[in-house]
């Protein structure tokens, strides 16, 4: 069966608080898994770890990898389906390249900055927001209402004398 | 006011004239100047800009973009804003 073969684009988000050898681990079952259904890798761009702009999944970054692979038209729902059951890939996107994406890649290429969101930076930032949380929950009530006594009592002095 | 000599002068005139000139031209799209074929999703930087301060996605009668890279815009914003990275509301951002 000699199908057409088209270029897919997929990017990807890993879970941001796994290990360097966890990530590249997923990252090659992935490859597996293209080749196994028929296709095949043409490039791989890691683009690192990145602050998301809204938390998704309780979670603020994430590991983004983009993909370009060269398969039939049958691949794509078998490796979407792979996406959905995977727990660690927290979104992924499948964009088909048309004639107009190719010739703009060729003219200008996008180049990538690889970003430098370290994971001890992401360990400090959740160790911060959750003493935050702590410290905010742990002020006791009756404090509270002392302060406000001693400015009722003041106020009322004043405005007796 | 210095003294200028007439070279300095015929350039300065001709700056200003320049710059009358491209006050009153109507105003282009920004991507038919660079001549982008495609917007692509993942230039966070680039469409950045084309939000307002709460996040939302200016009309083109205010930028002044053309109808055709409107359309590219639109589907790049939302296809980056599934991916976080872009805000679909924010007030932090700028």
């Amino acid at each position: 069966m000699n199908e057409n073969k088209r270029l897919y684009e997929t990017t990807y988000i890993i879970n941001g608080s796994l290990e360097d050898t966890q990530t590249e681990s997923i990252i090659s079952k992935v490859n597996d898994v293209v080749v196994k259904h028929g296709g095949e890798v043409l490039s791989i761009v890691r683009w690192g770890r990145k602050r998301f702009t809204y938390p998704i999944r309780h979670k603020t970054n994430g590991y983004y990898v983009i993909l370009e692979i060269k398969a039939n038209a049958s691949f794509i729902r078998e490796f979407e389906r792979f996406f959905h059951l995977e727990e660690n890939i927290l979104r992924h996107l499948c964009i088909a390249l048309t004639k107009q994406m190719l010739k703009a890649k060729e003219l200008k290429p996008f180049v990538i900055e690889p970003s430098t969101l370290m994971q001890q930076e992401v360990i400090l930032e959740e160790i911060l927001t959750t003493e935050i949380e702590a410290a905010k929950e742990e002020i006791p009530l009756p404090i509270r209402q002392e302060l406000h006594t001693h400015e009722n009592e003041l106020q009322g002095e004043k405005n007796n004398a | 006011m210095p003294k200028l000599t007439p070279q300095e002068y015929a350039q300065l005139a001709a700056k200003r004239r320049k710059q009358l000139e491209e006050s009153l031209k109507k105003r282009t799209c920004r991507f038919c100047r660079s001549r982008d074929i495609y917007i692509d999703y993942k230039e966070e930087k680039r469409l950045i800009r084309c939000l307002s301060e709460q996040g939302k996605i200016t009309p083109k009668r205010l930028t002044g973009t053309c109808a055709k890279h409107q359309r590219q815009l639109v589907i790049a914003i939302k296809r980056a804003r599934y991916l976080a990275l872009l805000p679909y509301v924010s007030t932090i951002i700028r």
